[in-house]
């Protein structure tokens, strides 16, 4: 059955455009989503164009067209001046982004016309031939000094990008739970963490009664989107452990994640190297943004 | 025969039924009784005395691709093999001189102020020249090693540098396009720049000294999907060789006097030299070809230069005894390629008897970045994205050895002159020393403060030359 | 039977307008009104609805664009496969993928949120969770906006797809480029395909249909095909296999005899022999076209032979059906520029096809289940007598009569011959005028006379309302003759009574006017503004100085001006003082003395003395007066309705927009005013 065979064959056309690459973990769609820009199609039923062909425009076409043209401004302008409200907001963001591009292909053109200076720039950066083609997004720098890194990490000191941290009063941090039935205050020695904490993979709580302090699922994080600052790259990765909250040692111990804390993040997939050639598995990062108000932990690695 | 005859009646059961045959399967004479105490020392003057060779050569014995270390007895009961059976032997011929493994850096050259993006040593081993993203190349002293030229002309980072197989000439390509001739005896420019490509350079080759005596053409590959053939004599564009839809990676000119280039657009051509003529289409790769190599390449590429430091008069002289070289290399068999692709696979061709490959060699799992015949052309090394730097087998492509170690994906490798011993250069910033024989990495080379882009191992063995993102270029001795 | 049309794919909208309509929608259609001051578990429970109704509306409409476009493996192999041509399977089905990957992202998202937002324990934590969990789902959506741009491509050219119906009667015309195949097409159907003296005229399929034997046959054109291996095939060849290789139909083989196609016999056979597996089991008729140029016995003899190889193969065709074949049936000639056999051809294929699928049906097992429903009686002959239909000779000479008169009539037509045939004669419209009179038909009337267009005095019926109005004024005469009788009211009055009355009326008259213009000038009288009376000269007492300089008495001017402002406050303070300044002349006095009372008595009741008015005491909790105004500030503010109106206070009311465009401009039934 020959037809048989066409048709498998048909449906196993090979694809050149589509470029295999591994997929690394992550949100992949970004990576994937290249392929809208190359679709062709042909063209299908085209009944306008084939009249057109035929018997011409409409007499008034072009006169129409240009009337809609020179209309369209004004009511564009209309528009503009009646709207309201988030409609208004929206229409004016999308106007000035028009006009920003067209100052700016304004300007290129400009700039084409008078001079032609494009090679001669030497970028920084040096890369050899059979890396010019390639996405250069994930490269990485050698740590510089191991033993240097290591000295600071014993004094405890970094230089942080955030060196101001709002200290948390204790009243915002924890909420004070009943617990048992006694209504008078000493029934109310229970604290919940009202911040985001992380409390490690091998953690089990205490039995009720010597918790002090709850850490509610809801808030447990484990992941970080940790920016490499030389790089302007941002990976999530796995939180490791709490270093220090600059809060106190109570909520270092507690694992709590403010604003500024201090967090391990396992940065083996950033493939950071020392100049020994090992790979780096842990490093230390701040926290830049409130966990508990945006969902999610940011923070800057420490370099 | 009369040597078997006696030993089978010494003792049929200490003896092992053996065929003797070379790389390419030529057996060696018929089948020959051997004594089962027989270790490799044996063999090879049985080798030598079969062959009739003048002068005694170092053999490696091989049986299924492992190699003969032991006497055949242990290595029969350890194998567990049938004493019955021909065992057939593959002796691989081995350098006469062996190459001592670099294991210290002798020297840090600051210089260079952008990423060192290439490093080669001339053919004769006593020069050595480094393209740098600094837009200049320079040539340095390798006996006080310190630098002695500073050759600046390129408008853009320097990408590629070749030397002629004379060691006469030095060009390098920019990111550009214009290609550069320096006399490495001054350091000065020779002529003016080369101008016909309309973006940067992938690759240069020279055309192989036995060919012509003193070294004029050289085939230099672009970006802008033309490769062109250009006289230093002439100075000028001689033959563009148009037909890659994508930009060309790699080329090579082969001893046969052809040209092969490797595309973007998935295939690799094969050119005549003196028109220009496409002969061969190879076909096969899914991806970029990023890579390829000739199993003659390292004879091309130091000519008549090898390991006795033997000077030549006049081109004649270097003519005849590159040729002869070459064809001692050859031997019988046609030119082998390999070309590794970013579908993360190589193929075995032979351009000169077929379109189809010879082999298709898979196991990479992610992009090959670099191929290399070793000197001899019996082995065959893969620097791959995935970390590792594969061994196969030069003739028939089959897999042998992987060697891992790098944490960083490996952007180049070399060979050591004997083909012993293979270095490579990773983005983890180190440098790895691998050794053949055991499959064991020999040496870690660490030092770099940052990615290496380029290695060259010295052709006469001594120096081991690196470069890379941190400007400076390090040699390595022992 | 499943009917495929891509055409009711709902419109797919770019990433961003996806992102503006969602929040949109989460914007109008929850709650907006929320305060400091609600308890906690109402705010989370409003904010959580945001994320939630959100999440939802992503949800839906993600969906909405996985559930109608078509999957590919569920619809006929025919459109799979001519999909798969045109928009690749694999970007299709990646495309489609990202949005489910999208939708379930977005789903994560907001459980994530949702669950947060249980801990939330204050309003701004709350709305910044809100924030953020509906920024993250835009977020998802701007990267799948590339593949939702794909998708909207492709819905565009789906929709533009001709609507084959795979299982119906086909008839499909295939060939190598410009063999005519299009001109067939254009003969037999009323499809309207472009021809043109060009290869691949035809880039996609074409749908046309044809009647024979009272069914519909649906005709596909398709683009035309080149001898060259499978995989070198373009897009435009492929559309062709795919429906040869998918469509069960009648296939109709074009050969250009001529070869003015540009393609020889030779190469045409070729093209024959490598397709011809998709013949298979299907009606196939080798069609020599274009035998105006090269009749086919003029052919060479190795073009012969190649065409007679052809036929060959079609009866095998034929026989591996079960049919027997007869030569005509399965190599015709035609041509489609002299229209010689082109009908047969569409006739054959028509008979073929239709031959071909009763045989099928009768061989399926369904068919017992109909042919046991229907029988068809032809009544036995008794004997050989024949009885035709009998027609009364009345009838067969009424008929014979009616032909005859209609070949007698003359025809206008006849006219035109007898004067001098087309371009001279002239023809008489006048002579069907229909007149009162017949003379007046060929009558002179002229359009303008004296100037004057006639037509503006032409009044058809103006005999008739003439009629009318005598009539009318016959009546008229005939109730005047009876009101005589009576006698009018106006007629009773007398000379003097009559000028009595008018001057009452005068009078009267004139006191209106009188009283309107003091009306108006007492009320609007102008008063100096007080602008101009900025240190309040114009008192009365200074009235009073310049009245008396005139010699006048003012006092009762004063006293006028008094009054007025005391009558005018007075009746305020009236209601509530009850009596007492009934008095003109102590009004000023009283005024003050009331007012004094007023107050102290109202305070007295209230709050104890020693306190200044409007003094707010602290207490309830507050540590000092400023802390309670404080508290009562923001408590005021907490209540107040929000100005949703934008109105400046109760005063304002200004419309914005008096006459908004959507409800006042007028309803098209197609597009809008400014665009249609």
């Amino acid at each position: 059955m020959t037809i048989f065979v066409i048709i498998d064959r048909l449906q196993e056309t090979p694809c050149k455009r589509k470029r295999k690459t591994p997929s690394s973990s992550g949100f992949e769609i970004s990576k994937r989503a290249r392929i809208g820009a190359t679709l062709q199609l042909l063209p299908q039923g085209d009944f306008i164009e084939l009249h057109r062909k035929r018997h011409g425009y409409r007499l008034d076409h072009f006169e129409r067209k240009r009337k809609k043209g020179a209309r369209e401004v004004h009511e564009l302008s209309a528009f503009a001046r009646k709207v309201l409200g988030v409609k208004a907001k929206m229409f004016a963001k999308k106007r000035y982004a028009e006009k920003a591009t067209m100052k700016k292909t304004l300007a290129v053109h400009a700039e084409s016309s008078s001079r032609r200076k494009v090679d001669d720039k030497v970028d920084e950066g040096a890369i050899p031939a059979y890396l010019l083609d390639r996405d250069t997004t994930t490269r990485m720098k050698v740590l510089s000094n191991t033993i240097k890194q290591k000295r600071k990490e014993k004094a405890g000191k970094w230089e942080v990008p955030l060196p101001k941290v709002r200290p948390v009063a204790e009243e915002e941090m924890f909420k004070v739970i009943q617990s048992g039935k006694s209504k008078s205050k000493f029934g109310r020695w229970k604290r919940m963490v009202t911040k985001a904490t992380f409390v490690g993979p091998g953690f089990t709580r205490k039995p009720p009664k010597y918790e002090r302090f709850l850490q509610p699922t809801g808030l447990r994080f484990t992941k970080a989107n940790v920016t490499h600052p030389e790089l302007k790259c941002t990976f999530n990765l796995d939180i490791i452990g709490i270093k220090k909250n600059t809060n106190g040692p109570m909520y270092t111990a507690l694992g709590v994640i403010t604003r500024g804390t201090i967090i391990e993040v396992n940065v083996s997939e950033l493939g950071l190297v020392t100049p020994g050639g090992k790979v780096v598995w842990g490093k230390y990062a701040q926290v830049t943004n409130e966990p508990e108000n945006d969902g999610c932990v940011n923070a800057v690695l420490l370099v | 025969m009369e040597v078997m005859e006696e030993g089978r009646e010494i003792s049929s059961s200490n003896t092992v039924m053996c065929l003797l045959t070379d790389p390419e399967g030529e057996p060696l004479g018929a089948p020959l009784y051997l004594p089962q105490n027989s270790g490799p020392p044996q063999l090879q003057e049985i080798v030598n005395k079969l062959l009739k060779n003048e002068e005694k050569m170092p053999y490696a014995f091989y049986i299924s691709d492992q190699e003969l270390i032991v006497q055949l007895g242990s290595y029969l009961q350890k194998n567990k093999v049938s004493v019955e059976k021909v065992l057939r032997i593959v002796y691989q011929p081995q350098a006469l001189f062996r190459i001592r493994p670099v294991n210290r850096c002798s020297a840090t050259i600051a210089g260079h102020t952008e990423a060192v993006l290439s490093v080669s040593f001339s053919p004769d081993g006593q020069n050595l020249a480094s393209g740098s993203g600094d837009t200049t190349v320079r040539l340095w002293d390798l006996n006080t090693q310190t630098p002695l030229f500073t050759c600046s002309g390129h408008k853009n980072w320097v990408l590629c540098i070749a030397w002629s197989s004379d060691g006469k000439h030095l060009v390098s390509g920019s990111k550009a396009g214009e290609l550069l001739t320096w006399d490495p005896q001054t350091g000065k420019q020779s002529g003016g720049p080369l101008l016909g490509h309309k973006k940067w350079i992938t690759g240069i080759s020279w055309e192989p000294v036995h060919l012509q005596a003193p070294c004029r053409r050289f085939v230099s590959s672009s970006k802008d999907g033309d490769a062109r053939i250009w006289d230093i004599s002439l100075r000028k564009c001689v033959i563009c060789l148009s037909g890659h839809t994508l930009a060309v990676t790699c080329v090579k000119w082969g001893g046969d006097g052809m040209i092969y280039t490797g595309s973007q657009d998935c295939t690799i051509k094969v050119w005549e030299t003196s028109q220009g003529k496409l002969i061969r289409e190879l076909k096969g790769h899914g991806h970029w070809v990023n890579s390829l190599a000739l199993s003659t390449e390292y004879i091309l590429r130091t000519g008549a230069f090898d390991h006795t430091r033997k000077t030549y008069s006049s081109p004649e002289e270097m003519k005849e005894a590159a040729l002869a070289r070459y064809n001692q290399m050859k031997g019988n068999a046609p030119e082998r390629l390999v070309s590794g692709s970013d579908d993360f696979t190589m193929f075995l061709w032979e351009p000169a008897l077929s379109k189809h490959p010879k082999a298709r060699m898979t196991g990479h799992q992610q992009l090959v970045n670099h191929v290399y015949f070793s000197p001899d052309g019996q082995w065959l090394a893969s620097a791959s994205f995935d970390k590792s730097v594969k061994l196969w087998n030069g003739i028939t492509g089959k897999f042998v050895a992987s060697f891992r170690g790098h944490v960083g994906p490996v952007y180049q490798i070399s060979w050591s002159a004997d083909s012993r011993l293979l270095l490579s250069g990773s983005k983890d910033s180190t440098l790895k020393v691998w050794d053949i024989r055991t499959q064991k990495l020999k040496q870690d080379l660490p030092g770099h403060a940052d990615e290496v882009f380029s290695v060259d191992w010295s052709p006469d063995g001594e120096k081991v030359a690196s470069g890379g993102k941190d400007r400076v270029l390090k040699l390595w001795m022992n | 039977m499943v009917q495929y049309n891509f055409k009711k794919i709902t419109v797919v909208p770019s990433g961003k307008d996806f992102i503006d309509i969602i929040l949109s929608r989460t914007q109008r259609q929850t709650p907006t009104v929320v305060h400091k001051g609600y308890p906690i578990s109402r705010l989370r429970e409003f904010y959580m609805r945001k994320v939630k109704f959100t999440q939802q509306n992503f949800h839906e409409k993600l969906s909405a664009i996985i559930d109608e476009f078509p999957r590919l493996d569920d619809i006929h192999p025919f459109y799979g496969d001519l999909l798969h041509v045109l928009y690749n399977k694999d970007h299709y089905k990646l495309a489609l993928g990202q949005v489910n990957t999208a939708r379930n992202i977005v789903g994560k998202i907001a459980k994530d949120y949702v669950r947060l937002l249980k801990y939330g324990d204050s309003l701004y934590r709350c709305k910044s969770l809100k924030v953020a969990a509906l920024g993250r789902m835009c977020t998802v959506l701007k990267r799948i906006s590339p593949s939702l741009a794909y998708l909207e491509q492709i819905r565009q050219h789906m929709a533009r797809l001709p609507s084959i119906d795979p299982n119906t009667r086909t008839i499909l015309i295939c060939g190598y480029p410009n063999v005519g195949k299009s001109s067939f097409m254009n003969k037999i159907t009323r499809a309207d395909v472009d021809v043109q003296p060009y290869a691949f005229t035809t880039k996609s399929l074409f749908v046309g249909h044809t009647d024979y034997k009272y069914l519909r046959y649906q005709v596909i054109d398709t683009p035309g095909i080149l001898d060259r291996p499978f995989e070198d095939r373009n897009i435009i060849e492929m559309c062709s296999i795919t429906a040869l290789a998918h469509l069960k139909a009648a296939v109709l083989f074009f050969l250009d005899v001529s070869g003015s196609c540009g393609y020889s016999i030779e190469q045409q056979t070729a093209l024959f022999h490598s397709i011809k597996s998709l013949f298979m089991n299907k009606p196939l008729i080798v069609v020599c076209n274009k035998i105006d140029l090269q009749p086919l016995e003029g052919l060479s003899e190795e073009d012969m032979k190649f065409v007679m190889e052809m036929k060959t193969e079609a009866i095998k065709t034929v026989l591996a059906q079960g049919g027997d074949s007869n030569d005509e049936e399965v190599l015709l000639t035609m041509s489609t520029m002299t229209d010689e056999g082109v009908i047969a051809v569409k006739n054959a294929a028509c008979e073929r096809l239709l031959n071909q699928r009763v045989e099928i049906k009768m061989k399926s097992k369904k068919i017992n289940d109909c042919l046991n429903r229907f029988h068809v009686a032809i009544p036995k002959p008794r004997d050989t007598k024949e009885r035709p239909p009998c027609i009364p000779p009345a009838v067969l000479e009424a008929r014979a009569k009616a032909n005859e008169e209609k070949g007698k009539r003359k025809l206008e037509k006849d006219l035109e011959e007898e004067n001098g045939g087309a371009g001279v004669y002239s023809a008489n419209l006048r002579k069907h005028y229909i007149l009162a009179d017949e003379e007046w038909k060929e009558d002179i009337m002229p359009e303008i006379l004296d100037g004057h267009n006639v037509y503006d005095f032409v009044d058809p019926d103006i005999l008739l309302r003439l009629e009318e109005l005598e009539r009318e004024e016959g009546l008229h005469l005939e109730a005047n003759v009876d009101e005589e009788d009576f006698e009018m009211d106006g007629k009773e009055l007398t000379e003097e009574e009559r000028q009595l009355l008018a001057e009452i009326r005068r009078k009267k008259n004139l006191l209106i006017q009188e009283h309107r213009m003091k009306k108006s000038t007492a009320e609007s009288r102008p008063i100096v503004p007080r602008k101009f009376d900025k240190d309040k000269k114009y008192t009365s007492e200074r009235m009073g100085r310049e009245l008396s300089a005139l010699g006048i008495d003012p006092s009762k001017a004063i006293d006028r001006a008094r009054s007025r402002s005391v009558t005018r406050r007075g009746r305020k303070r009236e209601r509530s003082l009850g009596r007492e300044g009934e008095e003109g002349e102590a009004m000023d006095i009283d005024d003050e003395l009331s007012n004094k009372k007023l107050r102290t008595r109202s305070r007295s009741r209230s709050r104890s003395k020693s306190r200044p008015p409007g003094e707010v005491t602290p207490g309830e909790g507050f540590k000092d007066s400023a802390q309670k105004l404080k508290a009562i500030k923001i408590a005021k503010k907490s209540v107040k309705v929000r100005n949703k109106a934008a109105r400046k206070g109760e005063a304002d009311r200004v419309i914005p927009n008096l006459k908004p465009k959507h409800l006042f401009s007028g309803k098209r039934s197609i597009g809008k005013t400014t665009r249609r």
